[in-house]
């Protein structure tokens, strides 16, 4: 795959069998087969949370985790890009970001527990987690808050699962979730001024 | 707070943002109505705003380049998915009259960017080639068309005339005289005396371009048009910003054609000059006489480290039958440090021709300094 060659990733082991099963799990997840979407979500979730651990183990020194990468990383590794139709890489796309938070919240929550009890220290995720609140809030709070606010919006909910979980850029907020860039935009600024009132 | 507090909430703080500054206040009063509760949740949430101006609270982490890259391979509709597109939008318009004068027939050819249909012009009845942009988006196609604009003024012997440009479907297209040949060098053994005077009134038109104050920008065989009689017709005058875009398509998508006629200083991202249109021509010379392009490389990276590391082997000792002053002008030409190279097209014309280095008098074409 040229994609892999290109961009470094060969030599990683693709995880066999799923990755063929990646592609017609996307097309039941486009016809609206909720049973295929949650498989989606575990594989994805597994993957992200593999390769977290294994960007994290890879550059103690740098703790900043790219998530966009992450993401993207887990795509290439799980889907052949050149075969997804853009329909499906939209869902592959949202799934991901959802898989990301739940990855992150997951882990902060199994942190608390640790930390309330005598529990590892310093796992490699951790450090994600913390890059991830330094730019918002303790991230169960953020969680918790995202939920109210997908209760009366669950569009301004999903901008910031794709852009603050996804990493992705605003045009591809919009172009993921099918709306205009002005739209994403507002339900951003939206979002924002809300869940930081709502955290304050 | 309630569902639908937070929902008209949204549509009056949305409605707030967009409206001017000072204005604000009063939309905010008087979209709420007496509702205080919701008056205060937009105050609020307004007042929130202002200052998250300056805070990364929620913003994602700068990417890096590497995310940046795989960001553009996401973005990029995959190479399948983005020809199944065009094939579709370009048979819808296949038998489409363009603003009511040029009747598209059947699709000559597709570029990176663009599709090349046969055409009537229903007004002179003449047949014609129509360049529909339609691999290009938003400001890009703005900043073609203007470009083309200025280029339709261009009439040069030997040079493919446009007649037209316009925007059919919101796509712009370019109307161009239709010229029947084959590409440069395709079926001439590699014989100067067969590919000599072709090659001389090529080096003429691109003085004529040169001198014109345009470069040409993407020279290769399909750009050279043979007729039967050996007289060569250019096509596809490249601008500056086409030629950007097809850059920028370079580096972001999967490459969409071999650089082969690519000089080593574009690559490394310097400006086009005079020169890197003549490196073009140096190129395509010594493929059509040597049987093989100058540097031969597995993939894309092999090509540009080859290209911008070493020269290619003398033509004289690949090709030994071609006459020496042929040979030399070629290596010049595919001299790495365009400095190397001869300066013109007139220069090139006149080495060939075997006047030796040109005087003050350059061959009835003037000199062609006037651009790079």
């Amino acid at each position: 795959m040229r994609f892999r060659a290109r961009f470094g990733v060969e030599g990683e082991t693709p995880l066999s069998g799923e990755v063929g099963e990646i592609t017609g799990l996307l097309d039941r997840v486009s016809a609206g087969d909720t049973e295929a979407e949650g498989r989606l979500f575990d594989l994805i979730y597994r993957e992200l949370h593999d390769e977290a651990r294994r960007q994290m183990n890879r550059q103690k020194a740098d703790h900043t985790l790219r998530t966009t990468a992450l993401v993207h990383e887990a795509y290439l590794r799980l889907a052949r890009l050149e075969d997804v139709r853009w329909d499906n890489r939209r869902h592959f796309l949202a799934v991901a970001a959802r898989a990301m938070r739940s990855v992150l919240v997951d882990h902060a929550r199994k942190r608390g527990a640790a930390k309330r009890g005598a529990g590892k220290v310093g796992r490699p995720l951790d450090e994600v987690v913390l890059a991830f609140e330094e730019r918002s809030a303790d991230l169960l709070a953020l969680d918790a808050a995202l939920e109210r606010l997908a209760g009366g919006d669950e569009a301004a909910a999903k901008v910031v699962e794709l852009r603050f979980f996804g990493g992705f850029a605003m045009s591809e907020v919009a172009r993921i979730l099918g709306i205009s860039l002005r739209q994403a935009e507002r339900r951003w600024s939206f979002a924002r001024a809300w869940l930081r009132k709502e955290l304050a | 707070m309630s569902v639908q507090l937070l929902r008209r909430a949204r549509e009056v703080f949305e409605g707030a943002l967009a409206t001017p500054g000072d204005g604000r206040d009063a939309f905010v009063t008087r979209e709420c109505g007496g509702d205080d509760e919701l008056r205060s949740e937009v105050l609020a949430l307004l007042g929130e705003h202002a200052k998250l101006e300056e805070d990364p609270f929620l913003e994602p982490p700068r990417t890096d380049a590497l995310s940046d890259r795989i960001r553009a391979v996401v973005e990029t509709k995959s190479p399948g998915e983005e020809a199944e597109a065009r094939q579709q939008r370009t048979e819808l318009l296949e038998g489409r009259i363009l603003e009511g004068r040029y009747r598209l027939h059947e699709v000559l050819g597709r570029g990176a960017f663009s599709s090349v249909f046969l055409a009537r012009d229903l007004l002179s009845g003449e047949e014609v080639a129509v360049k529909l942009l339609d691999g290009l988006t938003g400001e890009e196609l703005s900043l073609v068309r203007r470009e083309v604009a200025i280029l339709r003024l261009l009439r040069l012997p030997g040079v493919v005339q446009m007649l037209d440009e316009g925007v059919a479907e919101g796509i712009p297209f370019i109307v161009m005289e239709r010229v029947l040949g084959t590409p440069f060098g395709k079926d001439v053994e590699r014989s100067w005396e067969r590919v000599g005077p072709t090659v001389l009134s090529l080096l003429e038109t691109l003085s004529r371009i040169h001198w014109a104050g345009v470069l040409h920008r993407d020279l290769k065989p399909e750009n050279v048009l043979v007729d039967e009689e050996g007289r060569p017709s250019v096509l596809d005058l490249g601008t500056a910003t086409e030629q950007r875009v097809r850059t920028r398509l370079r580096e972001e998508s999967e490459l969409t054609g071999t650089p082969l006629y690519i000089a080593p200083e574009l690559l490394r991202g310097d400006p086009a000059t005079v020169r890197s249109d003549l490196y073009a021509v140096g190129v395509m010379l010594y493929r059509c006489l040597a049987g093989r392009p100058p540097q031969r490389a597995d993939g894309l990276a092999g090509l540009i480290h080859e290209r911008l590391r070493s020269t290619p082997t003398p033509l004289g000792e690949v090709a030994p039958d071609l006459p020496e002053r042929v040979t030399r002008v070629v290596d010049s030409l595919l001299a790495i440090h365009p400095a190397d190279r001869p300066a013109s097209a007139a220069e090139v014309l006149a080495r060939l021709r075997g006047e030796e280095e040109t005087g003050p008098r350059l061959p009835r074409l003037g000199g062609d300094d006037g651009v790079g």
